[in-house]
């Protein structure tokens, strides 16, 4: 069974009456149980707009969704189901505790469950205990801690997060790094959606990539990041400068670098670049894959996607 | 029901720790204690002034303490997004809502409980000083505050409904307010309509609006017993039963329609 499931969902919004704003287009994805599955997508993408259709807390114009099978319109989809929203906000007027109690309630939690659960987790996130201390006093980054408090609190299978790692500050981004790795090592399921490519490089087994409410990849990590090269960049020395002159007159990007060349050789030309040089007696210093990093593949889909809008 | 009580308990203490609900509380607390003053200037009829007066009190503050609480119940939760990590628990929005409508109707019941209280020892009092023309009948201010409080929880469900779907915090109040002038005025209209004789001038349209007003409104002056008490008149049980069927009816008419509104809401 998948955890998180949408097929064909759709979402438009109608603004002032008239106007149809499409959020969301035709999204077919399955996360499979026991994966981190990082969701990016620039700002306005349709991120935040899936994640509010699997949380149910807007309808689909089209399609459906399901968690661990159940339809995300029934309230028991979500018993298995923890949910950081992107900037928590939470009754002010309560303590963490009392806001864990109420969670805990509605999750079916006994009063001993709850208070052993609490105390665990309240330790954990260091976060106040104090009773007097209600959360409309606490910093940005101790709201979101209280969110991840609530989303874990019930030991749920899946965990959705929606840019879990805003708003907080370097040991805290570690910290909730760490945290999808220890609950992703304990078989749990973790859809994250967020913008910032590092932390998807950190704990991502597959990505998805949304822009313009479409998703346009859906792989592995490894698909990105390894076998997405095209070309190497080949470092001589010794070079004669009226062979670099033949190179740049060839088409190839080459730069002097101190008494270095470098060149950049596509997949196809490497060979015969390779020895045509070293029987002239240049030195070959190294030759390095240019990999593509995520960015490049990411700043790619927001390039072509910008585009094909300005086509139409 | 774990789920509803755990709504209705932070509804509960969300209003006893906010400090305009306090301020309107305390509000009603100073105003009691100004009771004996006022029905001294009163040349007679002294414990009546001051049983009039103090229920009047109490009306004003519980009409104050449903419209700032209903109005805010649910568009405050909307508004700061605090909803969004409620309803994305397991929990039904029409459970939810019944939660939410729960730990109102409790925060009000206890408020008026403290308030109808004070008043009872205010007016004791007055009484024991200047002994009314006929005894006070207590049981009747008993029944006067069951009524006045299904009274409250007829526009506590009106507020809910109205922030079922408005997207401001303001406008639920105002609606509410408005609910409840008209609720005070269409059993009255509908009177002079049906048995004035100048009625008959009065365009067929706008005698059909207002009585269609009628209908469709809650009639509150149905509930507002406080002169049985005031001047101990005999209660009519038969017919304080009819108005609390009345009142549970009406607000669970309301209410069904509110979680009808609520449930296909969006909420981005």
């Amino acid at each position: 069974m998948t955890a998180i499931q949408t097929s064909g969902l759709g979402k438009v919004y109608t603004k002032r009456l008239t106007r149809k704003v499409v959020a969301l287009k035709d999204l077919n994805l399955e996360v499979e149980r026991g994966e981190i599955f990082g969701f990016l997508g620039p700002n306005g993408a349709g991120k935040s707009t899936t994640i509010k259709l699997l949380m149910n807390l807007i309808r689909p114009t089209t399609g459906d969704a399901k968690i661990l099978g159940i339809p995300v319109t029934e309230a028991s989809s979500r018993k298995k189901l923890g949910y950081l929203p992107e900037e928590p906000n939470y009754y002010g007027y309560v303590t963490a505790k009392e806001l864990l109690e109420m969670v805990g309630r509605i999750h079916g939690l006994s009063g001993p469950e709850i208070e052993k659960q609490s105390t665990e987790i309240l330790s954990f996130l260091d976060l106040p205990f104090e009773k007097r201390r209600t959360i409309a006093g606490f910093s940005k980054g101790m709201v979101q801690r209280v969110g991840l408090a609530q989303a874990i609190f019930h030991d749920p299978e899946v965990v959705v997060l929606d840019e879990p790692m805003s708003g907080l500050d370097p040991p805290g981004r570690k910290l909730v790094a760490d945290l999808m790795l220890r609950m992703r090592d304990q078989g749990k399921t973790i859809f994250f959606s967020t913008h910032i490519l590092h932390d998807v490089e950190v704990v991502c087994d597959r990505i998805g990539i949304i822009t313009g409410g479409q998703l346009r990849f859906c792989g592995t990590l490894a698909e990105v990041i390894s076998e997405t090269f095209s070309s190497y960049e080949v470092v001589l020395r010794k070079v004669q400068p009226e062979q670099v002159r033949n190179l740049k007159a060839k088409g190839f990007a080459a730069k002097t670098f101190e008494d270095n060349v470098k060149v950049d050789v596509s997949k196809e030309d490497l060979p015969s670049f390779v020895d045509a040089f070293v029987q002239h007696g240049t030195e070959l210093v190294a030759i390095e894959p240019k990999r593509f990093t995520l960015e490049d593949f990411f700043m790619g889909f927001i390039d072509s996607a910008e585009a094909s809008s300005r086509r139409t | 029901m774990s789920e509803v009580g755990a709504i209705v308990r932070v509804t509960f203490l969300g209003g006893i720790r906010d400090r305009t609900v306090f301020g309107i509380f305390i509000l009603g607390l100073l105003l009691m204690l100004t009771v004996p003053i006022f029905s001294y200037f009163s040349m007679r009829q002294t414990t009546e002034v001051a049983a009039g007066y103090s229920l009047a009190v109490i009306s004003v503050i519980g009409l104050l303490l449903t419209v700032f609480m209903g109005g805010n119940l649910i568009s405050r939760d909307i508004d700061r997004k605090a909803i969004h990590t409620v309803v994305t628990l397991p929990i039904s929005r029409t459970r939810y809502l019944l939660g939410k409508f729960i730990g109102l109707a409790l925060l009000l019941l206890i408020s008026l409980l403290i308030l109808y209280l004070l008043a009872a020892v205010a007016v004791y009092f007055t009484s024991y000083q200047y002994p009314p023309s006929r005894p006070l009948q207590w049981e009747t201010y008993l029944l006067v505050m069951i009524s006045e409080y299904m009274m409250l929880l007829v526009i506590s469900a009106m507020s809910v409904l109205f922030t079922s779907f408005a997207t401001s915090t303001f406008l639920p109040m105002a609606l509410t307010l408005a609910v409840y002038c008209i609720g005070q005025s269409t059993a009255l209209v509908k009177d002079y309509l049906d048995k004035a004789p100048e009625a008959k001038q009065i365009s067929s349209l706008v005698s059909f609006f207002a009585k269609g007003s009628y209908y469709i409104f809650p009639n509150l002056s149905a509930f507002d017993m406080k002169n049985a008490f005031v001047y101990s008149l005999p209660m009519d049980l038969q017919y304080l039963l009819t108005v609390l069927l009345y009142g549970l009816f009406y607000l669970s008419v309301v209410i069904f329609m509110a979680t009808y509104f609520f449930s296909r809401r969006d909420l981005t």
